[in-house]
């Protein structure tokens, strides 16, 4: 420790370099100027800092080392679920082998056993305490990264840290899963064999070891329960918002899909999101306010509303022919078999097909001298349009006739 | 339960809102909060004049409308806006979601930047030019609480996650599970 302490800009300088990876003595020496030891290099591999790769020139930092560094430059790598689910499983093993060693009884293997699974438990509480901090650090990283990056881009570290850690631990140490089980059972092999040891008249720091380990596994649930709680309260947030922006701009996509499709009345929305209605008032206005809506009504005359050809969309001219003119002309020639029919004849290059129809149905409904019969409805042409309207026989209405002959 | 009409002096203009459509928000400082108090009064007042008071957690009252109320224009063009909204966001590399409810735009940059990519969607749901986007940003989502309007900008309300909903309800998410991808072949 105190030759890292002394040489910490060289141990950096290599930590730095080999975290891209192995690096070679050339690479090494370049490095030495950082130093004033002589033979530097030589005393960094015989303190174990260095570690040469079998088979290879070149050289790693000492995995202890290098997590000491990781620690001290705030850096972690997040280890693997699976590490985990290897380092438990191994708990049953050394637990198992205890329980054999007390019935056989073999004190030096219970012995062996006892501190391997104390030390099997310091491992895996070092790799969640790492772990804790890794995922800080990657909830750090993701936070701070620049904001035009995309979130999902930017947010690709937590989404693999959640996917690929955080839910197989979760699996792992649910409250329904294996490992809540083997906890348990481990707990219960413990208590037991601290029991038989006081049968049996061991030594009292025999069985204190054991209460210890004990006491460790007890802390190694709340550790790991810990670690989950505080990667999941660290994460989640940000997975949700990932999540939450991809389905948003997935379903706007689909819905313009839809529209562009189907066509824009196809919007598609729930019934639900309605967000405007019409208002309703609910209060009945005063007797004078209603009188005089009421003499607004009786005196309405809408104003005429033309017809528009498909050549042009200016409203047509005003009406050409005079209705009494015909009048005496009609009078003249009943009885008419085809009113509209007549009408387009006599008038159709005079007036516009407005002024057709208004004189269809002013002679077509005037019930006091003149009768019209229909006949069946078919289609007329004049200049511009073409009308679809009932074929009305009109003659002298009978009374009228009665009149011309008296 | 006994309603004093007294104790709800801001019935009127909470009523009038409400029933307009307008969704009120926390930026509607004096009723939202008179609302937010009273919640419970409110409620069964306007339930026995045969409106449900719909209250959302993020922070926004607003009237459900009845089941056989038909779409409306004005909430079909507010759809296709922000329909096109998210997908301009994504497509410029945005979160549209943080981007929606968090960023305050230029209206008529933004305006002519939608109709420049949409304008045969936007014609065809009764959007004839940028002006008519801006028109409908400013008065459609402002009038109705959805949308803040300063001067030439405009800032969403927390109403809005209403039409976000219905994307991420479409985008099939729900808040733990992802959703899956889909294809691209329009």
């Amino acid at each position: 420790m105190r030759f890292v302490v002394d040489e910490w800009p060289l141990v950096e300088a290599i930590y730095e370099r080999t975290q891209r990876g192995p690096v070679r003595s050339q690479s090494l020496r370049e490095l030495t100027h950082l130093s004033k030891t002589p033979h530097v290099i030589q005393r960094l591999i015989e303190s174990g800092i260095l570690v040469e790769l079998p088979n290879s020139p070149a050289y790693e930092m000492g995995e202890f080392v290098r997590g000491l560094i990781a620690h001290l430059k705030r850096e972690h790598t997040l280890g693997l679920a699976d590490e985990i689910r290897v380092y438990l499983e191994d708990l049953e093993h050394h637990t198992s082998s205890i329980v054999e060693a007390l019935e056989e009884p073999d004190y030096e293997k219970l012995h062996l056993h006892a501190n391997a699974l104390d030390a099997r438990i310091k491992t895996i509480q070092r790799h969640l305490h790492n772990n804790t901090e890794a995922v800080a650090d990657i909830v750090t990283r993701a936070k701070t990264r620049k904001r035009y990056v995309p979130l999902r881009q930017r947010y690709a570290e937590v989404i693999e840290t959640w996917e690929s850690y955080v839910e197989p631990v979760r699996e792992m140490v649910d409250p329904n899963g294996p490992f809540q089980a083997l906890f348990e059972r481990l707990e219960r092999e413990l208590q037991h064999t601290v029991r038989r040891l006081v049968t049996h008249g061991r030594l009292i720091t025999e069985r204190r070891h054991f209460e210890v380990v004990l006491y460790r596994l007890v802390q190694l649930r709340g550790d790991l329960k810990d670690h989950l709680t505080g990667s999941t309260e660290q994460l989640l947030p940000l997975v949700r918002q990932v999540r939450r922006n991809s389905a948003v701009a997935r379903g706007a996509s689909i819905a313009l899909k839809r529209l562009r499709h189907e066509g824009i009345r196809a919007v598609p929305l729930p019934e639900w999101v309605p967000v405007s209605r019409k208002t309703m008032p609910n209060a009945i206005s005063d007797v004078g306010t209603i009188e005089a809506f009421l003499a607004d009504v009786a005196s309405y005359t809408p104003d005429p509303q033309r017809l528009v050809t498909t050549s042009n969309t200016a409203p047509q001219r005003p009406a050409q022919v005079d209705p009494n003119d015909v009048a005496d002309d009609l009078w003249s020639v009943l009885p008419v078999p085809d009113l509209m029919h007549w009408l387009i004849d006599t008038y159709g290059e005079l007036a516009e097909t407005d002024d057709i129809l208004s004189l269809y149905f002013l002679f077509g409904h005037r019930g006091d001298d003149l009768s019209a019969e229909p006949g069946g409805r078919r289609w007329y042409e004049t200049q511009t349009h073409r009308i679809h309207a009932q074929r009305l026989r009109v003659e002298r209405a009978v009374a009228a006739g009665v009149d011309d002959e008296n | 339960m006994r309603i004093e009409l007294e104790d709800l002096p801001k019935l009127r203009d909470i009523f009038q809102k409400l029933q307009s459509g307008y969704h009120l928000s926390n930026e509607d400082f004096g009723l939202y909060h008179e609302l937010q108090d009273k919640e419970a009064y409110y409620e069964a007042l306007f339930r026995d004049l045969g409106y449900t008071l719909k209250s959302d957690q993020r922070g926004f009252y607003y009237f459900l409308p009845e089941m056989q109320f038909a779409m409306n224009a004005t909430t079909r063009k507010m759809a296709l806006i922000m329909f096109l909204l998210v997908e301009h966001f994504a497509d410029e590399g945005h979160d549209p979601y943080a981007r929606t409810m968090k960023h305050t735009f230029d209206t008529e940059p933004l305006a002519d930047a939608l109709f420049e990519k949409h304008a045969g969607l936007l014609v065809e749901g009764g959007l004839l030019s940028a002006d008519a986007v801006a028109k409908c940003l400013l008065n459609s989502f402002a009038g109705l609480g959805f949308a803040t309007a300063v001067g030439d900008t405009f800032r969403f309300r927390p109403p809005v996650a209403r039409f976000l909903d219905v994307c991420m309800e479409l985008g099939g998410s729900d808040a733990n599970g992802e959703p899956e991808e889909t294809d691209n072949a329009a």
